[in-house]
């Protein structure tokens, strides 16, 4: 079956492609844009997704993507038998970085060695895989595993009966990059990359090697494993500098071998090849970045449902407003027409003439009767006052043949009071009983007469009856 | 650049929230609020308007014709009653009534305009001193009560044949 191998760490992506059952592959190199692809990491997606669109051949079978980038971390761990789900626990307990931490994918290989447990763990940035997933989305080449590099070339290794039971050095090298994986016992242990200071024409270059081999056996004694370093492997690495390496290992007194490293598939194939064609060996527990990350997206999706909810609350309550606003504006917009049509109505010429000629008549007429209205009172008023009348005077006057001789009739507002003298002593009582029959009057009083001479003085007040 | 835990989001989400609000609600709404009712308040007052209008308008003819009824109703009226009378009319005006009753008089005052209870009714005070047989006086207290603008508030009558009189004058304005 055909299987595609994609690695890129720096302005390369190399991609080995066919059958590996038969060995009848492909080796294809493929330039990137400068600052496409630095320290692994993918920065320019729409690039180098032109560039695996553009070579869309070559991708065939399955395809299997290798990372490597100093970003990642990773680290190997003796364990217990453990499940994937507590490896991975294991693996963020001892690889949390930062504060961050939701966006970090955790993942393992869980392997068994010698009968015992290995954990080799790493935690990677989301946003890395993401720029890789991506831009072979865009390119519509389905991935099927992302892996880490140095796992690639650990499980190779482990495979490998040659290198069983063996403590050595593998070190990968492509201009001035070098990736170093070191195996104690046959087992992986830990892995780096350097960048090679010196170029290959100096004379330092080797120096810079051997500087990297010695820190590898520092680490190693350090371990106290009790075996030592019995071979450094070099790929990429001409047979003039090994020779030299050699010499400069040996000079040191060390007693490590310097070999090249060879690959079965990619015998003579070095120039611009960081990472050798690998064993693809997959198991069940293995690092599977690209499921890890589909499992990341499905959480991160859960955890954005809040801020989905806090951004559709907002949207809503600025639609809400908007909406309201809006509603408002369209039917002032409308109110307005109907005032200013009303205000049209109200301006008429002839309403308005016609309204100001009947206000006008309205107010006089209003005067009018008010006026009316005075007058009336008034003449009921005078009507009703006016009791002092012909009638009342001569009823006043008329006893004088009875001997009432009348002084003085004082008429004020209804009361009358009148002084008069009798010449006779019971002409006074005569007079009251004969006002008083009259019926014009009311509340007579008479207090008596006073005898003056030969006449009778007296005096007496009443009042005019209103209704005469 | 750091990300947000989940408690600077909720706050971040409640400013934001609280912002909104304020702003949409301060800059967005009350304004518009305020000017629909102001809108729906005058439109109100127009449609009443227009309908006073309108009915005022349809009625001119029924008002005008109320209003020549009253004002002949006025008018007719008015010829019974008193123009404000300046001092000699209201002299002229009683100068008249002793002649008329063959009244004599020694004392004729009166006093300057006052207003009266009624609107547009005003009223000046006449004082009168008399000498007059009793048939004389009897016609004048007559004529003055069969006066509708006139009132006898007050009268004394001595037995010499004098009499005193006080009449108030009602005057249309």
């Amino acid at each position: 079956m055909k299987k595609t191998i994609i690695y890129c760490n720096y302005d390369t992506l190399q991609v080995i492609g066919g059958d590996f059952n038969t060995g009848q592959i492909h080796i294809n190199v493929l330039s990137l844009d400068y600052g496409t692809v630095v320290n692994g990491v993918a920065l320019n997606i729409e690039a180098l997704s032109s560039v695996l669109s553009k070579n869309k051949h070559l991708f065939k079978g399955n395809c299997y993507l290798f990372l490597d980038s100093s970003n990642i971390a990773i680290k190997k761990i003796e364990i217990p038998s453990l499940s994937k789900k507590e490896s991975n626990l294991i693996v963020k307990n001892e690889l949390s970085i930062g504060d961050n931490q939701d966006d970090i994918i955790y993942d393992a290989n869980l392997y068994s060695f010698n009968d015992q447990k290995n954990l080799l763990g790493c935690a990677v940035d989301a946003n890395l895989i993401k720029s890789y997933y991506d831009a072979f989305a865009m390119a519509k080449i389905k991935l099927h595993k992302i892996d880490l590099a140095f796992n690639a070339i650990a499980k190779s290794v482990h495979a490998n009966k040659s290198f069983n039971n063996r403590t050595f050095l593998l070190n990968f090298i492509s201009g001035a990059y070098m990736i170093s994986l070191f195996f104690q016992n046959g087992n992986f242990a830990i892995a780096n990359r350097n960048r090679i200071l010196s170029s290959s024409q100096d004379e330092t270059y080797c120096e810079d090697l051997y500087q990297n081999l010695s820190n590898f056996i520092q680490f190693n004694v350090g371990q106290k494993s009790g075996v030592e370093i019995s071979a450094s492997y070099y790929w990429g690495l001409s047979d003039e500098h090994l020779k030299l390496l050699n010499e400069v290992s040996m000079s040191r007194g060390l007693s490590v071998d310097i070999l090249p490293y060879e690959d079965k598939y990619m015998s003579g194939y070095v120039d611009g090849m960081i990472l050798p064609c690998v064993e693809l060996i997959d198991h069940k527990l293995d690092i599977n970045l690209l499921k890890a990350y589909n499992e990341y997206q499905k959480l991160s999706a859960k955890k954005l449902t809040a801020d989905h909810l806090f951004i559709a609350v907002l949207l809503l309550s600025i639609g809400c407003i908007g909406g309201f606003t809006g509603f408002l504006y369209v039917q002032n917009k409308s109110l307005q027409k109907v005032s200013d049509q009303l205000n049209l109505e109200l301006s008429e010429p002839t309403l308005v003439s016609q309204y100001a000629e009947t206000v006008d008549y309205t107010t006089k007429t209003d005067d009018y009767t008010i006026k009316i209205n005075a007058l009336e009172s008034i003449w009921a008023k005078t009507a009703t006052e006016g009791v002092y009348s012909s009638d009342i005077i001569e009823t006043i006057y008329s006893q004088a043949i009875n001997g009432i001789e009348i002084r003085t009739v004082v008429y004020d507002s209804f009361s009358l009071k009148i002084e008069a003298i009798s010449d006779k002593e019971d002409g006074a009582a005569s007079y009251v009983e004969y006002l008083r029959k009259t019926g014009l009057f009311e509340n007579i009083s008479y207090s008596g007469w006073q005898k003056n001479n030969q006449s009778y003085e007296l005096s007496l007040s009443l009042q005019i009856k209103a209704v005469h | 650049m750091k990300k947000l835990t989940k408690r600077e989001k909720f706050l971040l989400f409640i400013l934001a929230l609280f912002i909104i609000l304020t702003v949409g609600v301060a800059y967005l709404i009350v304004p518009e609020y305020t000017k629909n009712k102001t809108l729906r308040e005058e439109i109100d007052t127009k449609e009443q308007t227009l309908i006073m209008y309108t009915n005022l308008a349809l009625n001119t003819e029924q008002v005008k014709s109320q209003f020549e009824e009253v004002k002949s109703q006025f008018e007719a009226q008015a010829k019974e009653s008193y123009p404000l009378l300046i001092d000699e009319d209201v002299d002229k005006l009683f100068t008249g009534l002793l002649k008329q009753t063959n009244v004599e008089s020694s004392t004729l005052n009166f006093s300057s305009y006052e207003p009266s209870d009624f609107t547009g009714v005003h009223y000046r005070t006449i004082s009168l001193v008399i000498a007059a047989e009793s048939q004389n006086f009897i016609d004048l207290v007559e004529l003055i009560r069969q006066n509708p603008n006139m009132s006898l508030t007050s009268a004394t009558s001595s037995s010499d044949s004098s009499h005193y009189l006080e009449v108030i004058l009602y005057l249309m304005d």
